[in-house]
This record gives C-alpha cells, structure tokens and sequence, in this order.
C-alpha cells in the first residue's frame, strides 16, 4: 500500500519524521518497505528569478543570467541553455548542493567568468513517478517554476516534492487497511490524535434518464449492489492536486470521472465502476456467467467466462466481469454524458478465482480480492459522489438503486479484562484496555470486571476476545511482555523416538567412515527412474515449476548420482556421499489416500580406493548398527553391474542392493563409471527392537588356530567355502576368517587359490592337536567332495 | 679400635663403588659384578675365610662384610639402570621421524550444514521436554489448510503458492499440520517440534527455493501465556546466536495463531548496532509465532476455554544461511563438496 504522507496528514496530524512513524507502524504490525523521498536530491536547490541576461564576452555560446535567489542574495549562472528569459522563476541548484545523480555543484570557471550554481532541467531535478511535466517552455534545458515562486523558496517546496510516499506493506487480516483512511485510524491510535473523516456530502438533482433495476442472483459472489445515475457529464482532466496523488500511488491519471473512482479506491478502499447509460440495455443483474458466454473486456481481449464466475449483465450481455473489469462498452468516453456508477461488495473469494482462471488482474479485482466491507461500500459511495459535484464532473441524481445487505448487524464481544490478561500472561489495567479500544473505534462498557466491546464495522478480522488482545497488546507494547518460563505447565517427556534416535545414529556412523551428507531435492524428472531401469507408480505434480521437478521421488538413487556427477565434473572426483530421506510411494493413482512415506539411505562413492569391497564395508556397518547380520545375493538391480552387486535381504524380501553402478545409468546421469552405490530401505529396520544385550562369559581356555589353503575353481565364492566350512567344523569353531585369494603362479588357469585361518575354542576345556586335526580333515573331505577342492 | 680384618673388605668396597661407577657397559658391570661377588669373586672370598677369624672379632667383621655386600649390590642396580636408562635414551635419540608429513588416509566426512543446524535446534527444544514428532511431507488440504485456520478463499490456498497432486491432496507449504496431526493423537500437556521438508511454488534465487525447511514448535496446557512463548524463544535466541541476543516481538498474522508475532533477534553479526546483514536495522526476522487460535484447538477437540497454547515456525534455511554467512541459498542444494567440507 503506497501511502503519500500529505495525503495521510489530510485525515490526521503526523508530528513525527517520516522514519519515526514507519518505526511506530512497524511496533503495531504495519512494515515500511521504502520510504520515497520525492525531493531527494534538491537539497541544495532554490527557486531563483532571472533579473538580467548578458552574453558571454568570449563565448558566443554562453550567456550569462543573474539570478536572484531570494534574501536580496543573487548569483551569476554561465549557462548555455537560451529557454530563460527576464522575470521569469527557475531551479538554482547553488554552489555546494548535489543532485540525484551525484553530481557535486561548485563555483565554476566558464572562458573567464565564474559561474555559482546551475540552472536545472526536468531531468536533472530527477523528480520520481513522473510528478512533474514539461511544457514547451522547458525544451530549451531549463525547467520553469510557477510564475509567483517567490525567489530563494526550496526547489521542493515550489514543486510540491517536499512529500514522501511510504510503500507499507499490509497483513491479509487487515483488508481495512488497504486505504489512506485505514492507515490514518492507524496512526491517529498510535500517535494518540484525533483522526478526520472524509467529507461525503453531496446534493441530489431530478434525473432527466431513468436508472436500470438492479438484481442480485449470485448471492455466492455479491452482498450489496448499488448504483447512481449521474448526468451532465463533462469530461475532463482530474485536477492537478488530484492528479499528483494518483501518481504518488503509481496510477496513471486518465480523466475526472475515472481519476474520482481511483482516488476512492485508494483513499477509501472501495472499488468502484462507472459505466456509460448508453451501453446498459433494460436492466442489471448479478450473476453467474452463462455457459459459451464471452465478453471483451476494457484491455482488448476477449475472455471466454465460465459458470463459477460472476458477471454484471444486462437484458443481453454481461457488460462487465463482476470486480475484474468492464466491458469494452462500459467505459466513459469523451462523449460520455450519463453514468451509471456502481459501488458494491463482491467477495474475494469469487474476484479471485475468476481473477486468477482469467489470468486478467487490475486494480478493482486486487483490492477486491482482500476483502472489502460494507462500511467501505457505503463511505465509498457517497465520497465519490461528493467529489463528482466538487469537481464539477456531473450532477449526481436522486436515482440510485441497490439490492443485497445494506449493513451487518454490529457485532459485540463480551469478555473479561482477566481472560485477556491469562493469555498475555501480564496484567493491563482496564483503563489501558478502553483507551486502545476506543482510539481504534470500539465501544467499550461493561464494570471494571467485564470487557463489553462493540466492532466497529470495518473490523471483521475481530471476531473474539483473543482478537481483543492482539488489538491491546499491539498499542500498550509486545515490549511489555515479560519472559517466563511454562512454570504452570506439566512436565513431559521430549526428545526423539527409538527410530529418530537410530537415523541420528546412523548419520553419525556413516560421518565416521568418512561419507558426506547431501541435500537434494525430493521432487525430479519424470525420466529418472527409468534412467535407472526402475518403473513403478509415483505421485505427480499438477502444478510443478518444470518438469524437472514434477514427480515424488521413489528412489535416491537419480538425485544422488545427480549430485556425483555435478562434482565429478568440477573435480571433485574422490568423495563418499550419503543422503537419508523419504521416497513417496502411492498405492495407487490416482491418490485418494496419502502415499506411504519411507526412509531410504542411499550412498555413492568415488575415487581410486573405492571399490565393491570398501562399499561392502559401509553397508555392513551399517547392518551393524541395527545388530543385524548383511544377508546378500547375487543383484538383479537394473542400475548395478551384473557381476558386480549385491541384493540385500531381509528374509524373502529384498530392501535393498548395492555395487558398481552400471555404465549405462552412470552415462545417463552424466557421471563417471567407477561409481559404487547403494540404496537401502531403512524402514524395516526402523521397526525392529532395539535389543538389550545379555552378557556372555568371557572365555577362560584358549584357543587354538588352523590355517587351510585349498584350490578350486575359479566361480566357487568364498562365501560359499566359508559356509561349508562352518558347517562342517562344528561347534567348536569359533572364527573363520579369509586371508588371502590368490591367482596366477603355481595355480592353474581357471582355478584360485583361498585361505582361511580357522580359529577353534571350547568353553570347558583345552583342546588338543588330535581332535583339531580330526575336525580339519573332516572339513578338507568335505572341500573336496562338494567343490573338488584341493589342498594347495 | 678397627679389627684388623675390616681393612681388606674396606679397600674392596672403595675399590668396587669406583670401578662400578666407571663401567661403561652393561658386559662390563656383569664381569665386574663375578669378579667381586661372584662365586670366586673377592668379596666371596673374604667371606670364605670369615671361619678364620678369631670368635671374639668374626661377629664384628662379619656384619661388615653384609653391609658391604649390601652397599655394593645397590650400587651394581643403580648402575645397571643407569646403564639401561642411557642406552635406551640413546636408541630413542636415533629414532625420529618428521611429524609434520600428513598421511593421505580417508578423512572422517560430515552432516549437512543445514542438518548440522537443524541438531542444534532440536537438541535444545529436546532438553526442555519437547518431543520430535514426524509428520507427512505430501498431505491432506485439511490438515495443511483448513484445520489451521485457512479457509477455502484464503490465498495462500491458491495455486500459484502450493503444489497440489490432487484436489484435496497437494505437498504440505509449511510445517504447521504438524501440529494438528499431534493434537489428535495427544492431549495436553504437549510440548512437540517437528521439522522437515516444506514445499512451495517458488523459482529458486538466492533466497527462495520451491522445497526448504521449517521446525515447527507447539506447547499446550492450562494456563500457557504470551510471556511463556517470550520466554522460550528470548531462551532459544541467547542459545542459538549468542549470550546477550536480545528478541523481540512485532504484531503480525497468522491466521492459525492470534496475536500472532514476527520475531526478530539482535543481529549476531553486527550485535545490534547495524550491519548489511541486518540492512542496518540491529535486527534479523527469525521466526513466526503466536497464541494457537480458539478455532484450531477446537478442530483438535481441545477446549480452548480450559487450555491455552503457542506455536512458533522457523525457517531453518534461513538461519542456517545467517549462521554461516552464506550468501545465496543456491548452495545450499547444489551439494558441491567444496561447500559441504566447510562445515564439518
């Protein structure tokens, strides 16, 4: 809301600087974005009159002009400029002053003759929102003040620019506020003065037209409706004082009648719209815009309605779109002699859609789209038609006609000046209560105990007594709230849960084998997965910023790999990487009930020491930390390397897998080949108990080890030897541990070489050479029945 | 008047405490420990001929010759450490590697700095009896809207502001059905955060991004005041940036709280006398918060006549950006490992 300072001090006295009242606005809600200094830069600048103009002696380009620049002081300007002549009144920006621009005035040497100022141009005087306008006088360079400018007044004062403009910005509960009378019932409060009132008086002339009956069908989308006839209209321009404020508020001045409804708009709130006689054809009614119906509206284009939007219409044709716009015919032109004004109420919600579903805003649907009240619709009415017979624009008739609620009934809250200080929490004396109440226009009664307070009707953001004490504390000082610490309320229980507790741990486990936390977007492109060889239902965005970001992501994978790729290619080639968030997966589509929300981890490495094994690694700490064992097979991910991943499983169920990344995937993601990933589903083991750990005796005979080196063929895996081997040795087994693969050398081609050290303990007693020697020929049989291995 | 025969084991002893002091070696002090107390060491032999000596004087001469002993085995240890001490000293002198070399091992890696934060916040709400309650990133409209206050024209509903999936279903704008989802599930007294990922329709700049983050706060019982909310977040403040953070509160609105405030602290890079963090005000905007609104305690089935509360929102980019002085949120999300290593 763009509120120009002089236009303010028209309904209350502001005695402070224009930063002191944006601070004491800010202190009851109301923010000062920019305060716009309308004569920065002319500081230095004062009105002079040209009492002699002589030429230059060396240069014949020059002249040189006397000015008088007030208290019988005057300077010589060397000027090139020729557009000033005797007697007339010009900008002297002295010796001394800067200008807008930056540029430092100084007493200057021109050919011998020293000139003490400089006489201005339009645009050097720089004056912003387009305030001032040239005349053909001007175009010479130098800018013309009004005639009677007594010589030495400022250069702001004499061009009206010794105003400013606060650009404030509004909370959406206080629609009330979006005018200058609103701010002004503001300050008046704040400041403790008295606040005026519009004038909105007017005289009513016979009509010699008689005024269309007026309907309101969509009771949805208007509560009141009301229009006059005004006749005899002459168009003309606004005046300049009008004209001037438009402009401060950043609206184009356009004619009288148009200027008076903007003015209203902004002074008042209230949107209004002056339709031509002409163009109403029988009667007018309110309603919902009728399916194929069309209208081309004040912009020149044609908009197709549909039936959720209300249209002003007449016998024939909508003629205007209900709070948005007029129709193409509906507005005044210079020809224009009866107007039929309309003032109403159409609520925000219907100005809004229609608005919005148009793509088509103006000022009228803006302010609508707020929230305006019937008070304003009334106020706003009657100041129009005050200002159409003040400024000579028409004659306002005694017709008008209006349907709908003329006014609410004024509502009344009553409470206690007790339940109000309970929720502040601090005790304002009940004397401090009516006095903010009132100064913001409620009526207050009720006995020292009771709080009775009518609305005013303005207020309908007020609603119960919590509403009230925003209203006090807001005026007596949210500085006045004293720090306190819950001492009445019961203790609880805080912190996070058991699996909160287990995210956080494991974050820390992964920091510690050196993996590093991303942050990536939960919304990607549609392709990922299938970049991935993934498919599968995902939510989707109606309404996403691109596609891009369109869908939920069901997997980590793609944002990760993302990430990788984007620090691969600026050389960051060596890293651990590691996010743990929520994928999103529906059950079905389209979504009735919410999708099903789980934690996944998913990790990438890089680098010359990374391999399938150092992933392994991770994953199996990982596993560790839920005490639980990593149960693997060979993968069927489409992303991994076929030879080179690892299924997880957690009974029959896959919940996650792990490897190289397939070449395929790390082309499609833009990263380097040699990546290792992982994507698990933390969820299953979110769930499990955390169990209590039962303490197991520590051993008290020793034990004893066995290495075995055996031969075999080339796809026999150590997991499977490994297990053998287990099975066969054993309880007294204790350890099985591979400590080397070797190929090459003495062993054949297709065939390798594995070594184990077995380590074998009793809990009773010391085992001998003959029984550990019975057990590793009973396992070195068994190598060799079931993997034709032998003993290297 | 001395037996005559304490003469020999005197000029034994003065000669072994000399020439154990001078043994070089620990060889040299073993040879030297035979010769005088071995078994055909001259010591042993003077003991040997003790048998000799008349009765009279043999009690005499005898603890002489133990006290000698004696003296003269203290002396062969004390040498011997002595001897051990300096070889040892000698060895360690020769040992020396250069520390200053670093080893190129994997280093330990990091959290993100917007979650190294995000603990920050949590583990101070957790010690004051908070619990962390997790909420659904995708949800209804009536718990991201309508149970809060905001009823169906109300404009942040549109769809220029908030993703939706469906028509009643969209990605939640805020963290506050949070709220709601733990009123219905628990009754007072409650003190909960919860934090997460929010979601709204806007072009990522440097300070704007379509997904950020929020912490959530709500506290309910009999008799919760404004001065309590005042309390807390003047608490958290000193906590977060700085003893000697000042806050303060500035009316402003929610429509899921009434009175609502804008709570701005001092600015901890300037303290408050002005800076361009702060454009020169001594302040920074860290939070929303406000008296939970009758109307969202009665969708919650809670009595507002018998209970009160407040909910505060913070936007944890934000203050992970002020945090760290990062001037462009944009960073935040683009996970550049050059970035991410120089918070943890």
């Amino acid at each position: 809301m763009k509120v120009p300072l002089s236009w303010l001090k028209e309904y209350v006295d502001v005695s402070v600087s224009p930063n002191e009242l944006a601070e004491r606005l800010l202190n009851i809600g109301f923010e000062t974005e920019e305060i716009l200094d309308l004569g920065e830069g002319l500081d230095g600048v004062v009105a002079g009159r040209v009492t002699e103009v002589s030429a230059h002696p060396k240069n014949p380009k020059l002249q040189i002009l006397t000015v008088d620049v007030g208290r019988k002081k005057s300077a010589a300007i060397v000027t090139a400029a020729k557009n000033a002549a005797v007697g007339e009144s010009v900008p002297v920006a002295l010796s001394g002053s800067v200008l807008k621009d930056g540029k430092k005035i100084a007493p200057c040497d021109f050919a011998g003759t020293v000139s003490e100022g400089m006489l201005l141009s339009l645009a050097e005087l720089a004056p912003p929102l387009g305030l001032l306008d040239e005349t053909p006088a001007d175009k010479g360079g130098i800018f013309h003040l009004p005639p009677e400018t007594v010589p030495g007044t400022t250069a702001k004062k004499a061009l009206g620019l010794d105003d400013c403009v606060l650009d404030i910005s509004i909370t959406a509960n206080r629609p009330d506020c979006q005018s200058i009378c609103g701010i002004a019932r503001e300050v008046g409060a704040a400041l403790g003065v008295p606040v005026r009132v519009p004038e909105i008086g007017y005289g009513k002339k016979p009509a010699k037209a008689k005024i269309p009956a007026v309907r309101i069908l969509d009771k949805s989308a208007c509560e009141r409706y009301t229009g006059t006839l005004i006749e005899d209209i002459k168009i003309q321009a606004s005046p300049e004082w009008m004209q001037r404020r438009l402009k401060m508020s950043g609206i184009r001045p356009i004619n009288n009648v148009v200027d008076i409804t903007n003015y209203v708009l902004l002074e008042i709130g209230q949107p209004m719209h002056a339709f031509d006689i002409r163009h109403i054809d029988g009667c007018i009614e309110v309603r919902h815009a009728k399916k194929g119906e069309e209208i081309v509206a004040l912009d020149g284009n044609r908009y197709a309605l549909s039936e959720t939007m209300a249209v002003i219409a007449d016998n024939t044709k909508p003629v205007a779109i209900a709070g948005v716009m007029g129709g193409e015919y509906s507005g005044i032109e210079p020809d224009t002699d009866t107007v039929f004004l309309e003032v109403a109420r159409f609520f925000k919600g219907s100005v809004r859609l229609t608005s919005r579903t148009l793509g088509l805003r103006s000022d009228s649907s803006a302010r609508y789209e707020k929230g305006v009240d019937l008070f304003s619709v009334e106020q706003g009415r009657r100041r129009a038609l005050h200002l159409i017979e003040r400024l000579g624009a028409g004659h306002v008739t005694e017709l008008s006609v209006e349907d709908g609620v003329r006014e609410n009934p004024s509502r009344v809250i009553k409470t206690t000046p007790a339940a109000i200080n309970r929720l502040l929490g601090i005790e304002v004396p009940k004397r401090e209560m009516s006095r903010i109440l009132s100064a913001l226009g409620f009526l207050v009664t009720g006995g020292e105990e009771a709080l009775v307070c009518t609305v005013p009707p303005y207020r309908e953001d007020v609603d119960n007594y919590t509403d009230l004490a925003e209203e006090i504390i807001r005026f007596y000082g949210y500085d006045k709230l004293t720090p306190t610490y819950m001492e009445t309320v019961r203790p609880t229980e805080g912190g996070m849960n058991a699996a909160q507790k287990s995210l956080q741990k494991l974050k820390e486990l992964l920091v510690a084998y050196g993996c590093r936390e991303v942050l990536t977007y939960a919304f990607i492109h549609p392709d990922a997965k299938e970049k991935l060889g993934l498919s599968g239902r995902s939510v989707t965005l109606r309404n996403p910023l691109s596609a891009e970001q369109s869908e939920m992501r069901t997997q980590l994978l793609s944002s990760v790999l993302t990430a990788a790729g984007f620090n691969q290619n600026r050389k960051n080639g060596e890293f651990r990487l590691f996010e743990l968030a929520r994928v999103y997966l529906p059950d079905a589509l389209p979504l009735t009930a919410l999708p099903v929300e789980r934690e996944r981890l998913c990790l990438a490495f890089a680098g010359k020491n990374e391999d399938f094994y150092t992933l392994k690694e991770v994953v199996t700490a990982v596993f560790s930390s839920f005490s639980l064992p990593l149960c693997i097979a060979p993968t069927k991910a489409p992303y991994l390397h076929p030879g080179m991943g690892a299924d997880i499983l957690r009974g029959e169920e896959t919940i996650g897998s792990f490897g190289k990344l397939h070449p395929a995937c790390a082309a499609a993601f833009g990263a380097g080949e040699n990546l290792f990933v992982a994507e698990i589903d933390l969820q299953p083991l979110l769930s499990l108990p955390s169990p209590v750990v039962k303490y197991v005796p520590l051993p008290k005979f020793p034990a004893v080890s066995r290495d075995l080196a055996i031969v075999v063929d080339e796809p026999t895996t150590v997991g499977l030897l490994k297990m053998t081997i287990g099975q066969t040795a054993g309880s007294l087994l204790e350890e099985v541990r591979l400590f080397d693969v070797y190929r090459g050398g003495q062993i054949a081609a297709g065939k390798k070489s594995v070594a184990f050290s077995l380590r074998f303990r009793s809990a009773e007693r010391t085992l001998t050479d003959e029984e550990i020697a019975a057990i590793m020929e009973r396992v070195m049989k068994k190598l060799e029945s079931v993997y034709a291995a032998s003993l290297r | 008047m001395k037996p005559e025969g304490i003469k020999p084991i005197e000029e034994i002893l003065q000669s072994g405490i000399e020439r154990i002091a001078d043994a070089k070696t620990e060889e040299e002090l073993n040879r030297l420990r035979v010769a005088i107390l071995g078994k055909s060491g001259s010591m042993t032999a003077l003991l040997r001929e003790l048998k000799n000596v008349s009765n009279g004087e043999r009690p005499v001469i005898g603890r002489f010759l133990n006290e000698a002993r004696e003296t003269l085995e203290t002396a062969f240890s004390a040498r011997e450490r002595a001897l051990k001490a300096a070889l040892l000293n000698e060895r360690l002198k020769n040992e020396r590697i250069d520390i200053t070399i670093d080893r190129e091992t994997r280093r330990v890696g990091g959290q993100h700095p917007l979650y190294l934060i995000k603990n920050k916040v949590t583990d101070f709400f957790s010690a004051r009896g908070f619990m962390i309650a997790d909420s659904p990133e995708i949800e209804f409209e009536y718990y991201n809207f309508d149970a809060l206050n905001m009823p169906g024209d109300h404009p942040a509903r549109d769809t220029q502001d908030t993703f939706y999936i469906t028509d009643r279903i969209l990605l939640r704008t805020h963290t506050s059905p949070g709220q709601i989802r733990t009123m219905e599930k628990k009754k007072p007294p409650i003190r909960m955060i919860t934090v997460g990922k929010v979601y709204r329709s806007d072009d990522i700049d440097a300070t704007h991004s379509p997904m950020f983050h929020q912490i959530e706060g709500l506290v309910v019982d009999k008799g919760v005041t404004m001065c309590d909310l005042k309390g807390i977040l003047s608490e958290f403040a000193a906590s977060f940036f700085g003893q000697g953070t000042v806050i303060r509160f500035r009316p402003s609105h929610f429509p899921f709280t009434e009175p609502s405030v804008e709570v701005d602290a001092t600015c901890p890079s300037c303290g408050g006398s002005g800076c361009r963090v702060c454009k020169g005000t001594g302040w920074i905007e860290i939070l929303g918060a406000g008296m939970v609104n009758r109307r969202v305690l009665e969708n919650c089935e809670i009595d507002p006549n018998v209970y009160t509360g407040f909910a505060f929102g913070i936007g944890l980019d934000r203050i992970t950006l002020i945090t760290h002085g990062i001037s462009d949120l944009r960073l935040v999300y683009e996970n550049d490992i050059r970035f991410l290593k120089q918070f943890s």
